[in-house]
């Protein structure tokens, strides 16, 4: 069994990391799967086909579809630490990179987590396995990285947008009930001014 | 007196021992945990001016973590009274130095500050790893839960695990795994033209 890859002819050498290395990459189609070649002897003749193999997350996938067209994470409403690191995995390519959105279907604001939760991850020595070059520095010159460490969601910083509308809703909230208070000062001064001028009688209301 | 209350009254007024494993656990917030053991606020007799606090044994010392980078930003100030004899030591210097210093510490600041401070200190028994003398071994009947879960790294989960996990998302059928260009766009597309042209406005003929 041999596993191929095939690429276009528009990039040279456009495969780092073949599965197997073979002798040269050519194909006249724009992009072609992962197939698998198989040679079967049949009596006289021999049978050389390409089969495109099935992926081996196939079987595994979550069903998230839903009638908001939320993405997989928002669905499933998980609150993915950096400590999970069998989710996170998912998410990166042979590189230890994160995938594009076009590929993971995230929405803008899981992938942007998904970036700072990686980050977490690799510093907190976690996924040291899943990095191309793992890390090789003798502990004597690791300094403080030789001891654990861990870090904290919560502070994983907010998008522009989101932290000024929360600032304006915070500012709105504080506002009104300023003014509520104000409000409420000058009418028990009015009242006080009216007792006053009154000379302590209460001002009749005439209609 | 049932015999049930009459042992419970003997628990309260001995000393018990309690084991504490610190690994992947924030010195910090942990020793407001043992503090709570070390000088028996959880017994009916506690006073601040009774000395009624219970052993504690902390293992695993040196794998304690701190959070973010506070490995080298909290220095510890060391002053040995000569003029220009102070010095600040960060935290990695100094764990690196001794292991058990840093959860000596904290546990310390977080004591209250009296004159029962140091016999509360007498008490908790500090190991590196999870070598512990049988003459203390034998005394612990009690072990605290640690505040947060130890994460596992990718290499210690088991296979099987990793192969069985329910994925999130599958890949698109034209993919090609270990290729960098997928998805990228084509470096041999040439430039389209703009399809809704710049017409800045107070200049229309």
């Amino acid at each position: 069994m041999i596993r191929a890859l095939a690429v276009s002819l528009r990039g040279v050498a456009v495969v780092q990391k073949a599965t197997v290395p073979i002798a040269r990459n050519f194909s006249v189609s724009p992009w072609l799967g992962l197939k698998e070649i198989r040679e079967t002897q049949d009596g006289n003749t021999l049978i050389i086909e390409g089969v495109n193999v099935k992926s081996p997350r196939e079987d595994l996938v979550i069903n998230t579809q839903n009638e908001r067209g939320a993405c997989s994470l928002c669905a499933l409403g998980l609150d993915v630490k950096h400590t999970d690191i069998l989710i996170i995995k998912q998410f990166l390519d042979h590189n230890a990179q994160l995938f594009p959105r076009n590929i993971t279907g995230l929405c803008r604001w899981q992938h942007r987590k998904m970036k700072y939760l990686i980050e977490m991850a690799t510093r907190a020595g976690l996924i040291n396995q899943l990095l191309p070059q793992p890390v090789t520095v003798p502990a004597y010159q690791r300094g403080w990285r030789k001891f654990n460490s861990y870090y904290d969601e919560s502070l994983i910083p907010e998008s522009k947008s989101e932290y000024a509308l929360r600032k304006n809703r915070e500012f709105e909230e504080a506002y009104t009930l300023a003014k509520a208070e104000k409000d409420a000062h000058e009418e028990m001064l009015r009242a006080r001014r009216a007792m006053r001028s009154t000379n302590g009688v209460k001002p009749v209301q005439l209609s | 007196m049932s015999s049930f209350r009459r042992a419970q009254q003997w628990a309260t007024f001995s000393r018990v021992w309690h084991l504490i494993d610190l690994k992947w656990q924030n010195p910090y917030e942990s020793a407001i945990l043992i503090k709570k053991y070390l000088t028996g606020l959880w017994k009916p007799i506690f006073h601040p001016l009774n000395n009624c606090g219970d052993h504690v044994v902390v293992i695993n010392s040196k794998e304690i973590a701190l959070p973010g980078d506070e490995w080298y930003r909290r220095a510890y100030f060391h002053h040995r009274t000569y003029a220009g004899a102070k010095s600040w030591t960060l935290a990695w210097e100094l764990h690196e130095a001794d292991d058990t210093l840093i959860v000596q510490k904290a546990v310390y600041f977080a004591l209250d500050k009296n004159l029962l401070r140091r016999q509360h200190m007498a008490r908790l028994h500090i190991f590196p790893d999870e070598k512990i003398p049988p003459g203390i071994a034998a005394n612990i009947t009690n072990q605290i839960r640690p505040l947060r879960p130890v994460p596992t790294k990718y290499e210690e989960i088991p296979k099987e695990k990793q192969a069985q996990f329910p994925q999130l998302f599958d890949f698109p059928k034209d993919y090609v795994q270990g290729s960098n260009l997928w998805g990228k766009p084509d470096p041999e597309r040439k430039a389209q033209p703009i399809r809704y042209p710049y017409k800045p406005f107070g200049h229309e003929p």
